[in-house]
């Protein structure tokens, strides 16, 4: 293939000197990845030692410890994936259109450059880790490192699969829609749940439980699972289960058929993908030059002002209408993007892991234990959201990082900026909390559940909002694990900071979680019902009770700000 | 309202950036109703001038008054007055110039109506497109919707940095011809540019700064003299000689009164 290797030179070089030009922006994801990840661990911990110790009066087994480990792990190398997709935007392939080389080459570099990016090494050591410790011979783990290797291009083929099908659909989709889309993709979410794709009678002793081998009621023909029955075949010195396999029902399987036929398919997907892409990207970076007319956002924006200007003012409404025009309803490329891989995706990848955390949760028998479960599935999800949502909370004005600049020359009151911001991401943040309260009706299919979690994510947003609000005025862009810092120092700084408002917000969530999860605990639903509203009015409280200070905060920090936003640009 | 009669009120304005100054000790007033031209070498303090001016900047000493209100003490008031295109046109691609300028208005608390009859009259004025994307302008047009922002609450004074650079002539006219009529009716105009010709042609008053210092200030006359050269002389050779790159004797531009 013409220019390959030269190709693949260029993507891993660029990729790298975009970290190493940014030279901390790796330092800081790692070690945001690090404090996430122990967060969310020890959150973790802490639920499931209080859980097993309030409903079987007994302290966890050690064995169980693994599975904490492991899902740890997991986690990990969940959020290690999606700030590493997020960080390597460095290759644009549309750039090497101009030069007669043909799409193949550009396709390739890409594919086999992205598997040598920063943030598939901790995804490696995060498979390996559980494969090593289960003692292989040095054929055994040259085998397994193979597959394992293998399996990571199929994660890379995967997202950039994904990826590409944002670039390609999206700039064809209308809000309406994009709303459709989702719709029918949580049924069809639904219906493969409901026909038993994915049930999972494993238990706590399966090694390679995150490939999920024994995770599926049937030997259904699922790319990771065909990997796990692969892994679990070699260390078993059982070569010829790699081909053919039968599980407890005499049921045949093809383990590395399977996940070579699935890499196939989506290899084939992408390169079409790509090449549909790559000649139809530039002209729909703008979809259409001129507004339509009667255009749905203006409409509804219109419609909202009667609601939200009585309670908000003009000014603040203008602001917020300002950032959806800009940002949301008529970019829904930017809009799915750019907000839905931190703010929705994590939400929905911490569902889909339940399926490996379900072990946990089947092992607490009575109903009662099984809404403890729930709250750990809640608090996990907590700290994953935290971690992700303050990268938009606790930016300044949302995506704005020239127009700032302009919106600081005018005389409009400074609380009114705070507002319009906070408006956008609450509407953000209310979408957010109804997907994931319907998310969590699939797994725990009762009203109680619907509305515990989306008072509960509410009332946490609207605190994430507040502290967002003291962040934007000392520090703009804080913490965006995805962004370049300054100096090692400002970076750990950043970072200790980052803990410390996780830390604070944690505490201030406490009330609300307790007033709507501990009546439910004791059978007192009714209760939890009619402490819900409060949860969320004491958000609202502290929201409020917030605001003057911020306001004074960000008067007083102006020039400030417009320094740490220069600075930034300078970068 | 602001009683007094000057526009701009500099005194010994300096920002320095790790020890080394852009600008310093700069004086600097203006009159209401001047259409005034800030010239200068690349690098000699323009933009810094304007960023502190606007409030963008926090000067490291002296006072800038914006009609007669600080723009450290008295910020929101200062830029109430003010109505500030930056150099460097940053619109929102997905807004129309009729939702933009909808949006300014309101920035600047205007009534509804008196934003709705606004708008109409400033697109009209500069030939704008209100239903086009901004992200699809030409920069012609990008610069005479940043221009409608900055006029939309008919400010008594117009900061404008570069207003003229890298635009076609029937959009210079029409910027010119919008100015022009601003400051018939009483408005300040401060703008920069390179274009020397341009400023000599529409400024009332020339101010010229090198290196962080103001070197001249005062008519085009006055300017001529400042350099030592006759009336009649160009702009650009005045400043030629201002700035130290030419001589008197190499412009060939003596007054013949000295």
């Amino acid at each position: 293939m013409p220019g390959l290797g030269y190709l693949i030179r260029t993507k891993v070089l660029l990729t790298w000197r975009m970290y190493m030009r940014h030279s901390l922006a790796s330092v800081e994801t790692i070690l945001g990845m690090l404090v996430v990840a122990s967060w969310t661990g020890f959150v973790w911990w802490l639920f499931r030692h209080a859980a097993y110790l309030g409903f079987r009066n007994d302290f966890l087994p050690p064995e169980l410890l693994f599975t904490d480990i492991r899902s740890v792990v997991l986690v990990f190398w969940l959020v290690t994936s999606i700030l590493g997709y997020r960080l390597n935007e460095g290759y644009d392939l549309n750039r090497f259109r101009v030069y007669p080389l043909p799409l193949r080459s550009i396709f390739w570099a890409n594919q086999i450059g992205s598997m040598l990016d920063i943030s598939i090494l901790p995804a490696l050591a995060a498979c390996l880790a559980p494969f090593v410790y289960a003692g292989p011979t040095f054929p055994q783990f040259l085998a397994g490192l193979v597959l394992i290797l293998f399996y990571i291009f199929f994660l890379v083929l995967a997202s950039q699969t994904l990826a590409i099908l944002l670039y390609v659909l999206l700039p064809r989709l209308s809000t309406v829609r994009i709303g459709v889309f989702i719709v029918v993709m949580v049924l069809l979410w639904s219906i493969l749940l409901a026909l038993g794709n994915f049930r999972h009678p494993e238990s706590w002793f399966n090694w390679f439980i995150f490939f999920r081998p024994e995770g599926i009621e049937v030997f259904r023909p699922y790319p990771n699972g065909a990997v796990g029955i692969a892994l679990g075949a070699i260390l078993e010195n059982d070569w010829k289960s790699l081909l053919v396999t039968y599980n407890d029902q005499d049921e045949r399987s093809f383990p590395l058929l399977t996940f070579f036929t699935w890499s196939g398919v989506l290899l084939i997907l992408n390169y079409l993908l790509h090449a549909l892409w790559l000649d139809s990207d530039v002209k729909h970076r703008v979809a259409t030059s001129r507004v339509r007319e009667g255009e749905f956002g203006p409409a509804m924006l219109k419609w909202l002002s009667r609601l939200l200007v009585p309670i908000v003012g003009h000014t603040a409404f203008e602001l917020y209408r300002k950032d959806m025009l800009e940002y949301a309803l008529r970019s829904p490329f930017f809009l799915i993007y750019k907000i839905f891989p931190g703010s929705i995706a994590p939400i929905i990848i911490v569902f889909a892991m339940k399926w490996n955390l379900d072990p946990e949760s089947g092992l607490l028998v009575s109903p009662v234990a099984r809404e403890a479960a729930l709250i750990t599935m809640i608090a996990v999800l907590l700290f994953i959201v935290i971690g992700q949502a303050n990268l938009f909370a606790g930016n300044l004005f949302g995506f704005e990082d020239q127009n700032i600049r302009g919106l600081m020359s005018y005389p409009t009151p400074r609380k009114y900026f705070l507002m319009g911001k906070n408006l956008f991401f609450a509407g953000l943040f209310f979408f957010d909390s109804l997907i994931v309260a319907a998310l969590a009706l699939v797994f725990f299919p009762s009203a109680f559940t619907f509305f515990a979690v989306f008072s509960l994510l509410l009332t946490m947003f609207l605190l994430i909002l507040a502290a967002g609000n003291f962040t934007s005025s000392i520090w703009p862009y804080w913490m965006p694990l995805d962004k370049p810092s300054f100096t090692l120092r400002t970076t750990l700084i950043l970072s200790l900071v980052n803990m410390g408002v996780v830390l604070a917000l944690s505490i201030a969530f406490v009330p609300a979680g307790a007033i709507v999860v501990l009546p439910a605990l004791f059978g007192l639903h009714w209760l939890s019902y009619i402490l819900m509203p409060v949860a969320i009015a004491y958000g609202v409280l502290i929201h409020r009770l917030t605001m003057g200070p911020a306001v004074s905060l960000f008067e007083n920090n102006e020039f400030l700000i417009l320094r740490r936003i220069a600075d930034r640009e300078e970068l | 309202m602001d009683s007094t009669s000057h526009a701009i009120d500099i005194k010994g304005f300096s920002k320095r950036y790790n020890n080394k100054y852009a600008v310093k000790d700069l004086d600097l007033t203006i009159r209401r109703g001047t259409f005034f031209g800030f010239v200068g070498p690349n690098g000699a303090g323009k933009s810094t001038t304007i960023n502190a001016m606007v409030g963008l900047l926090k000067p490291s000493g002296g006072t800038i008054c914006i009609m007669g209100h600080d723009i450290a003490g008295d910020s929101l008031k200062a830029k109430a007055n003010t109505g500030f295109m930056p150099e460097e046109v940053v619109l929102y691609e997905r807004m129309t110039t009729r939702e933009y300028l909808d949006f300014i208005g309101h920035m600047y608390q205007l009534p509804e109506v008196k934003i709705k009859n606004r708008s109409t009259e400033l697109i009209e004025m500069l030939d704008l497109d209100a239903s086009q994307y901004m992200g699809t302008f030409s920069l012609g047009m990008k610069k005479k919707a940043a221009l409608a922002a900055a006029l939309i609450h008919k400010p008594p004074l117009i900061i404008l940095d570069e207003p003229f650079s890298a635009i076609d002539a029937t959009t210079g006219s029409r910027i010119r011809a919008a100015l022009n009529q601003m400051v018939a009716e009483g408005h300040t105009v401060f703008f920069t540019s390179h274009v020397l010709e341009t400023v000599e042609r529409v400024s009332s008053e020339i101010g010229i700064i090198h290196n962080g210092k103001l070197l001249s200030v005062g008519s085009l006359e006055h300017v001529q003299k400042d350099a030592g050269c006759g009336k009649g002389t160009p702009l650009e050779d005045v400043f030629l000689v201002l700035v130290g790159a030419k001589s008197v004797e190499e412009v060939d531009c003596r007054d013949s009164d000295t």
